[in-house]
């Protein structure tokens, strides 16, 4: 095909072009339960929830331009209360079990309305804090509170059937998880193309244009923190419905930290983009936590790579490659393999690097150097005994590092742009347009 | 040409890491015993204690012979201290079809394993799971929340608090003035209730109590002032980590003649922080080497050389629980040994070898049965902790009929027809 039809496409082709993968993609995941076993079926349903949870947020910072540092306190609240309900079902309440997340977002609705108003008087840094300030006391309240939430043993339930849906099964979870993520999203989509979505975006750039042209700019911004929290409370009340349980421990800081860094990675500017950083942290967690003691470390690398060489996240990047298909540039493949290899090789000599001091500083090393009488006793990484002492081993981890430098080198020029630009926009100082 | 060989490196490299995340996946759906722990989080250290204890135990089992000419195995999988890791764990060994789940950590955790482990056996009643909750000291795991498949292989706030003012009433250290300062969240508040309970029989009265927060308190010396002023000669605390620390510190420096008497001391790095703060405090536990003569000796001596690290505090309860389990496998037909109902059943029976003697499980809820000894930090102690001059020197050993706290029939389980 001529590179010049895909630039001068029709709109409905173009619509079509951006449905068929959607779609694609939903039938997937509709189909997954005959292919999966309960451990990934359960590993998707907290995907669906992280995503939902990190769309409700990316709301207030991809639409706003408002980052909040206390986003669990609605996820949890959300949680909390959709447990309560549930344990009023379990009592014989009659509220409709589907309807759950509902009861969720609705309460975190009306604690965002409270809160939002207070944080949005502010912008930036200052906002920030105020979420971080609201976080604490809620958490304040709530670990005290132990009547009401629980306490740190937390507030448990069970899912009450409906009319023929038993909710007993992992496979109607996961169903349901999804088709209330998929609702919320839609809700943010259409949200998001409707005039208020216009305006919010408009506050974002210049929020005293807004405000002279009539609209009451701490009102909607109160309403865009509030929407946002009703979704992460939605997402809350998922988690809740999920786990049939929820704990104060929701309520800390590292639920607030996980929305941030998936926003991060998967790419603020793009819609779905929070979905992908959702995805990929949670299934790393989820997977890589069980293979080796250091995936926090490995998790916090992959994100200092992202900031550094794709501020724009891993759904900028595809965006990027998208374009430049699109267009009438051909395609670098040289440098693509160049990257990947050297990419790859970075990787590998990371973990081989963590994997060996990670096992010789243990304790039980020393013993077994003692009581084996080898000074190095071998590791074993990837499934392989390696002699952490031996120059083979050694050899080997260096030429992986120089191979993956001298594959890598033309990136340094654009990481350290990146960097410029991260220490301007820490400092304050106005990013230059596009 | 430099080039090339690289490539061909990246590329064998690339090929291992497939070959051995495929043999990982195999040899992973062979095991049916899964060791939940917080690996990494703010509680690691606590995992750690639990870890070397597993380690020891299974080699110390598989050492001898195995059971039923088996050697056993557990994969350990990290909750990083949180309840929502304990509940993704726990779908994930039974995904991978774990029989039998050995939890470590903290209360919540423990709690929100044990009712995820109990919904699942009370979903799918022909393939249930036996759950052993190796160092959670809530109350309510063996009262309100027991259940048939769950055990508890550590103690509580009311036989911890029990067997330090018995031991220390018993050789007159305890005084007739008892202060009380916890964590004011339910383990702080079990101490509490457990030092106000244990008044009348133990003939000491209680002249103040404080619940403060967790983990918040930066300067302890407004309660130490308390403490003095009350007139106190022995304080009661259940606190642990940065709240014991900070308390400890705060004693040593308004010179309060007091003495603590306290459940969580002997934990690593405890002694070492405290400093000559720690000096005359008194601890309950399950393990002090020098109380056991020679037998204690030789556990340290083994543990250390398995391990590189002292057992200590929670590491011992690990090692209770896995030779519990080692015991009641062995004591079930060889098809049976990895049926949790058999097991559980099994569980209620046998005993255990412990250095301090016996230990066991009590049917009627699961709660352990064990031996606690109560001992002085001191700079006599034969074997030292922390790499400091200082160490337990024992006051007392309480046998498991001395320590046990009657259950109060809270505990309502579903057994098996």
């Amino acid at each position: 095909m001529d590179p010049k039809d895909k630039a001068t496409h029709s709109p409905a082709r173009a619509a079509l072009l951006r449905l068929v993968p959607l779609a694609l993609l939903l039938g997937a995941l509709v189909a997954l339960p005959r292919f999966s076993d309960m451990a990934f079926l359960n590993a998707m349903v907290l995907v669906c929830i992280a995503a939902l949870y990190a769309m409700g947020y990316n709301l207030l910072w991809g639409q706003a331009g408002l980052i909040s540092f206390g986003h669990a306190t609605y996820f949890a609240f959300g949680a909390s209360c959709t447990i309560m309900t549930m344990a009023a079902i379990e009592r014989g309440s009659s509220f409709p079990t589907p309807l759950l997340p509902l009861a969720g977002g609705a309460a975190s609705f009306l604690m965002g309305l409270v809160a939002g108003w207070f944080a949005t008087i502010r912008t930036g840094v200052y906002f920030a804090m105020i979420t971080v300030a609201i976080t604490e006391l809620v958490r304040a309240i709530v670990q005290r509170w132990d009547t009401m939430f629980g306490g740190e043993a937390g507030i448990t339930s069970i899912r009450m059937a409906w009319g023929p849906i038993g909710f007993q099964k992992l496979i109607d979870v996961y169903y349901f998880t999804l088709a209330w993520t998929v609702i919320g999203i839609l809700l943010l989509w259409f949200l998001q193309r409707s005039p208020l979505g216009t305006v919010i975006r408009g506050i974002r750039e210049q929020e005293e244009r807004v405000r002279f042209l009539g609209y009451d700019t701490h009102a909607l911004k109160t309403l865009v923190f509030a929407i946002s929290a009703g979704v992460s409370g939605m997402a809350g009340g998922l988690l809740a419905f999920t786990n049939e349980s929820t704990n104060v421990a929701l309520y800390e800081g590292a639920y607030s930290t996980t929305v941030l860094i998936n926003t991060v990675i998967g790419g603020a500017g793009v819609f779905l983009g929070p979905v992908v950083g959702a995805t990929l942290t949670t299934l790393f967690g989820y997977y890589v936590a069980n293979l080796t003691y250091y995936w926090l470390l490995y998790m916090g690398l992959l994100f200092m790579v992202i900031v550094v060489c794709a501020p724009r996240g891993i759904s900028g990047l595809g965006v990027d490659a998208f374009r430049r298909l699109r267009s009438d540039a051909p395609v670098p493949w040289g440098r693509i393999v160049r990257q990947a290899a050297g990419w790859l090789a970075m990787a590998l000599g990371c973990i081989m690097t963590i994997e060996l001091i990670g096992a010789v500083v243990q304790p039980s090393y020393g013993a077994l150097a003692r009581s084996s009488g080898v000074a190095w006793p071998p590791v074993r990484v990837f499934g392989i005994s390696w002699m952490p002492a031996s120059p083979l081993t050694l050899g080997g981890i260096a030429l992986l590092f120089s191979f993956g430098a001298l594959m890598l080198r033309d990136g340094v020029v654009t990481a350290r742009r990146n960097v410029a630009k991260l220490a301007e926009a820490i400092a304050g100082k106005p990013e230059p347009g596009p | 040409m430099k080039l090339k060989s690289a490539l061909k490196i990246a590329g064998l490299s690339a090929a291992g890491t497939l070959a051995s995340a495929l043999l990982m996946g195999t040899a992973l759906a062979q095991t049916q015993i899964d060791v939940i722990l917080p690996v990494t989080g703010p509680t690691a250290g606590t995992g750690e204690l639990f870890k070397n204890g597993v380690d020891f135990a299974f080699g110390e089992v598989n050492d001898a012979g195995g059971v039923h000419g088996k050697k056993i195995a557990a994969r350990i999988l990290d909750d990083g201290g949180t309840t929502q890791g304990g509940t993704d764990r726990v779908r994930q060994a039974i995904s991978g079809g774990a029989k039998i789940i050995l939890q470590g950590g903290g209360s919540a955790v423990a709690a929100a394993i044990s009712a995820d482990v109990k919904r699942w056996n009370e979903r799918n009643p022909d393939n249930p799971v036996l759950l052993i909750m190796m160092g959670a000291e809530a109350a309510q795991l063996t009262k309100k929340d027991c259940h048939f498949y769950a055990f508890r292989t550590s103690t509580n706030a009311d036989m911890r608090v029990k067997a330090l003012v018995k031991a220390l009433s018993e050789n007159n250290r305890l005084g007739t003035k008892v202060f009380a300062i916890n964590q004011d969240y339910s383990w702080g508040r079990e101490m509490d209730a457990a030092v106000k309970e244990n008044a009348a029989p133990f003939k000491y009265q209680v002249v103040g109590s404080v619940l403060h927060d967790v983990s918040k308190i930066q300067d302890f010396s407004p309660f130490v002032e308390r403490i003095r002023e009350s007139g106190a000669e022995t304080v009661v605390t259940g606190n642990w980590a940065r709240d014991l620390l900070l308390l400890m510190q705060s004693v040593s420096s308004a010179n309060l003649k007091a003495k603590f008497a306290t459940v969580f001391l002997d934990e690593k790095g405890n002694i070492a922080s405290a400093g000559k703060a720690a000096l005359g405090s008194y601890v309950a536990t399950a393990f002090v080497a020098e109380a056991g003569g020679a037998e204690g000796e030789a556990y340290l001596k083994k543990f250390n050389e398995k391990t590189g690290a002292n057992p200590v505090s929670a590491g011992n309860n690990a090692v209770m629980a896995i030779r519990l389990l080692s015991r009641a496998i062995a004591s079930v037909p060889e098809k049976d040994m990895l049926n949790p109902t058999a097991l559980a059943l099994a569980l209620e029976k046998v005993t255990a070898p412990w250095v301090h003697g016996e230990v066991s499980i009590r049917a009627e809820d699961h709660q352990l049965r064990l031996p606690l000894v109560v001992g002085e930090v001191s700079t006599e102690a034969r074997f030292k902790l922390d790499g400091t001059d200082m160490g337990l020197k024992p006051v007392k050993t309480l046998t498991a009929a001395e320590t046990e706290v009657p259950a109060d029939g809270s505990c309502q389980m579903q057994r098996p027809k």
